[in-house]
């Protein structure tokens, strides 16, 4: 193997070489074990975090949701799913969440459409 | 299946939960993540699913022949071979219609007339960066720099995962096969990390990157003759940051995507346009190409020989030259490749010179990185790296923009035309160019201190301001979502 550490590499292209990569002292044993420990509880964490975002996607972005359905190839399955969305998205009109996305968007619409 | 979309979401949330559930097995979790990696390939273009296969077979057994032979002469000849193929295939799917175009051009001029095959080639997405990835594998074993991989799946898996496979960024076997041996591991900041990153990559994406282009980029670039020298600056300005979202912004998403999934990538850019140097520049954009680039390209023009003077200033314009050549066969490619690897050239003799100066004049101080003692000169001296830094890459962008040369000549005629008033250009506009260089200038961990923050907050509380961030990202982006520039690459 060669002495890489001798080779004059230029330093633009690249701060961290993979030989000092390599070189870097392992991880503690304490911290992989802690990291060990931690991981069951930060796989319930981030799947609470997605099934939020999930749920607060289906309320307030109906829309998206019947896209996506609309999107989908052609089969029994996919009508079942356009036909629930757009039920779900009536629905959402009905109740308000599914009014916020214009509300902001014409907000957004209207810093962006400004002129000097 | 694009990253800001529900498709991919769905299937995330899929590949998440059975990946952890199987975390006690890692084999089954391998198997899993490979599989949804070919799926997600398979998603774009099944056609594309054995290139891929086969591109892995090919490292794989090229690393195996290397394991089994100490004889350098037989290990030089193994892996000629293997990267060979890999730039075959690459050469073939990226320059086949260019050679074609040439050759049938070059044939005319002679006066031979010929019908040469003519083949519809289409670019299988994300093959430079598998190649890329297979190469630095087969070097990294011929060197010795990492062990020859027994397990197909954990080398199949290396070239094919699916948060970095189709735009990087390029992590190298010594980083991700390892971390295939143990079981995953998800500490709460990386999965905090995580989110945000993906959040970070959306809003570039989605947002800064889509308005810049839809709303100034692409318009003057379509018609750059009838734009105003106020939308042209606009413009140019506006494009580099667009190129620098869309793509950092992809590799903010593939790398929190990966730490959710339990994997580790280093960072891919940091905060490039607050760089007062060119050499800083290309330590902070798309590390993991400008490190590649300088490990089995640089490395392989230069040798084993310490290098100084022109050979050096060759070899570093050869390598940006065939940087640009690797984006694509077109002239305006080379064009940017030749601008910033000159540059860079030019960068390094006057920084030596001045050096030397400073030397001879006592007025240098190495500890503060050779700039002048006197703060206010060397608060100058930045300035003015950051202005030349900062303007060569953004005119250099034009050519990496314009379709071909003559859009981009007229688009630096009519820049310096000097016609006035605006056309496109709006404060909105303004305040996407402006905010996206200002953050630049804060400190390079402040995602990783944010995510540090949260630590201790309820899981519910998370959620909350995941899905309010991502939803107002949502609310204000477009309806679909354009592909990522480095797709076509």
């Amino acid at each position: 193997m060669h002495d890489r550490t001798a080779i004059a590499s230029p330093p633009e292209i690249a701060r961290v070489s993979p030989v000092r990569a390599r070189a870097a002292p392992r991880e503690r044993a304490p911290a992989r074990a802690e990291a060990s420990a931690e991981t069951p509880g930060s796989v319930r964490t981030s799947g609470v975090v997605i099934a939020v975002a999930f749920l607060l996607m289906a309320v307030f972005g109906s829309a998206d949701l019947r896209s996506f359905a609309r999107d989908l190839p052609e089969s029994r399955l996919s009508d079942a799913l356009v036909r629930g969305a757009d039920g779900w998205h009536a629905l959402m009109l009905d109740w308000g969440p599914a009014r916020v996305r214009p509300t902001v968007r014409a907000l957004f619409d209207g810093l962006r459409e400004a002129r000097w | 299946m694009l990253f800001p979309t529900l498709a991919f979401a769905l299937f995330f949330t899929l590949v998440f939960a059975l990946g952890w559930a199987l975390r006690a097995h890692n084999p089954s979790r391998k198997l899993l993540l490979l599989g949804a990696s070919y799926f997600f390939y398979g998603f774009w273009d099944w056609r594309f699913v054995a290139l891929l296969a086969g591109s892995s077979a090919v490292n794989y057994l090229g690393g195996v022949a290397l394991g089994r032979t100490e004889r350098p002469r037989a290990r030089k000849w193994i892996v000629l071979a293997v990267v060979g193929a890999n730039l075959a295939t690459l050469g073939f799917f990226k320059y086949y219609g260019f050679f074609l175009d040439s050759l049938t051009d070059l044939l005319l001029a002679l006066g031979l007339q010929r019908d040469l095959p003519f083949l519809e080639i289409i670019l299988p997405i994300g093959i430079s960066f598998f190649t890329f990835q297979g190469i630095s594998y087969v070097v990294d074993v011929h060197r010795g720099h990492v062990k020859p991989v027994a397990a197909p799946v954990d080398l199949f898996l290396y070239i094919s995962f699916f948060p970095q496979l189709v735009a990087g960024p390029i992590v190298r076997g010594s980083d991700f096969i390892p971390q295939l041996a143990r079981p995953a591991e998800l500490p709460r900041v990386a999965a905090i990390f995580g989110f945000i990153l993906i959040l970070a990559g959306m809003l570039k994406k989605t947002v800064v990157a889509h308005y810049l282009a839809v709303d100034l980029v692409d318009p003057v670039f379509a018609s750059p003759e009838s734009a105003t020298s106020a939308d042209l600056i606009a413009a140019h300005y506006a494009y580099a940051i667009q190129v620098y979202c869309d793509f950092s912004g992809y590799s903010d998403i593939a790398i929190g995507t990966a730490a959710l999934l339990g994997f580790r990538f280093k960072r891919n850019f940091d905060r490039p346009f607050s760089a007062t140097s060119l050499q800083q520049l290309w330590q902070r954009w798309h590390i993991s190409l400008s490190t590649w680039l300088r490990d089995y390209l640089y490395r392989t023009l230069r040798g084993d020989r310490r290098e100084t003077g022109w050979r050096m200033h060759r070899n570093l314009f050869l390598t940006m030259l065939l940087g640009g050549l690797w984006h694509g066969a077109n002239w305006t490619f080379i064009i940017w490749g030749a601008i910033l690897g000159g540059a860079l050239v030019l960068e390094r003799i006057v920084k030596a010179r001045w050096r030397l100066r400073e030397d001879a004049a006592g007025t240098r101080n190495a500890a503060a990185g050779g700039v002048a003692v006197d703060p206010a000169r060397a608060a100058m001296f930045s300035l003015m790296g950051w202005l030349f830094t900062f303007h060569v890459f953004t005119l250099a962008a034009v050519f990496f923009r314009a379709p071909d040369l003559d859009v981009a000549l007229t688009f630096f005629r009519q820049m310096f035309a000097g016609s006035g008033g605006t056309e496109v250009f709006t404060p909105f506009l303004l305040t996407l160019i402006v905010a996206s260089v200002g953050v630049q200038f804060l400190p390079g961990n402040t995602l990783e201190r944010a995510a540090a923050a949260l630590r201790h907050a309820p899981a519910l509380m998370l959620g909350l301001m995941f899905a309010t961030a991502l939803l107002t990202i949502k609310f204000i982006g477009p309806e679909g979502v354009a592909p990522f520039v480095y797709f076509q690459f």
